[in-house]
């Protein structure tokens, strides 16, 4: 179950990210030419996977399990709950969709905008697909060494993250539209459900905490979350929007 | 603030301040009750505290200017 569980919240995460970073990256090579876009994207992935390598050792091996479980869990938190909030008020209306489709334009719009290059090295829009692809593989990077810190669970960490990555990329390449057909705000809500729920049970287990029946410990927490987000999506929806929610 | 440095910062901790704030009250509540309640019932109940306390952060950052109904 839990095996399941990690691989799913891994490809998840992972994948509504690298999305919208290939909308990035799309966005600027329809407007400056696919090499910058993709020398600007390679740099940013070269990066975030140097990162990776020095976060994720020094994670195991500069704290007690106690501790790695509440880091862990910290940070599952800060990205689960983030996305569960902006789930919850995109699925009662008081928030615009989650769209890739929308950074793609944003991006094209952009690097439409940027000073012309000098010469064949064009560095501004480099710098963008750099930017957007160092920004959102940040959050993958850090959501996998998070997912993947417990005994057991790094191989479904990086197999959600490969998968994600592939999906992605077949996406990118055999698709005409596929960046409006998604239902990103579904799969993001869903994913910031099992990120939540995983940082509660981490972080819990990292204060010392036993949970009943703890191999089901994750299961439960998400249908509490499902439930409570559903709750929450059916209160807001029967309350008119407010400027702030807008 | 360098745009890049705002941007990563709202992608670590959110545009709230609520969620981050929340989940520190979260983990130091739980550090307190550790300390004061006997090992046995925080091992039992001390999971379903720290979920009550970040669905209460939830509910917050979702609901930070819900003007009161008049009736």
């Amino acid at each position: 179950v839990n095996f399941t569980l990690t691989l799913f919240a891994s490809t998840g995460a992972s994948g509504v990210e690298l999305l919208e970073a290939l909308a990035i990256v799309l966005g600027v090579a329809v407007t400056r030419g696919f090499r910058n876009a993709l020398l600007g994207a390679l740099a940013g992935g070269l990066v975030i996977v140097a990162l990776c390598l020095l976060l994720g050792p020094a994670l195991r091996a500069g704290a007690g399990v106690g501790m790695v479980r509440v880091v862990v869990g910290t940070v599952l938190l800060l990205f689960g709950l983030e996305w569960l909030r902006k789930g919850v008020l995109r699925m009662a209306g008081r928030r615009r969709k989650a769209s890739s489709y929308h950074e793609f334009a944003q991006a094209r719009d952009t690097a439409a905008s940027l000073p012309a290059a000098a010469g064949g090295r064009d560095w501004p829009a480099r710098a963008v697909a750099f930017q957007g692809v160092f920004l959102e593989g940040l959050e993958v990077g850090l959501i996998v060494i998070a997912l993947g810190a417990s005994p057991g669970r790094l191989t479904p960490a990086l197999l959600g993250a490969t998968l994600a990555l592939l999906l992605v990329i077949a996406v990118g390449v055999a698709l005409r539209e596929p960046l409006r057909r998604l239902p990103e705000t579904q799969i993001k809500l869903a994913v910031g459900v099992a990120l939540t729920a995983f940082g509660t049970y981490f972080a819990a287990e990292g204060l010392d905490v036993h949970w009943p029946v703890a191999e089901l410990a994750p299961l439960y927490l998400i249908l509490l979350y499902a439930l409570t987000a559903s709750l929450a999506v059916r209160r807001l929806e029967r309350h008119a929007p407010t400027p702030e929610h807008a | 603030m360098s745009p890049l440095v705002r941007s990563m910062r709202r992608k670590l901790l959110g545009e709230t301040r609520t969620i981050p704030l929340g989940v520190a009250a979260a983990i130091v509540l739980a550090l307190l009750l550790e300390a004061v309640l006997p090992r046995g019932e925080w091992r039992w109940i001390g999971g379903f505290a720290f979920a009550s306390v970040l669905i209460t952060t939830l509910m917050l950052a979702l609901y930070p200017k819900t003007p009161r109904r008049h009736r």
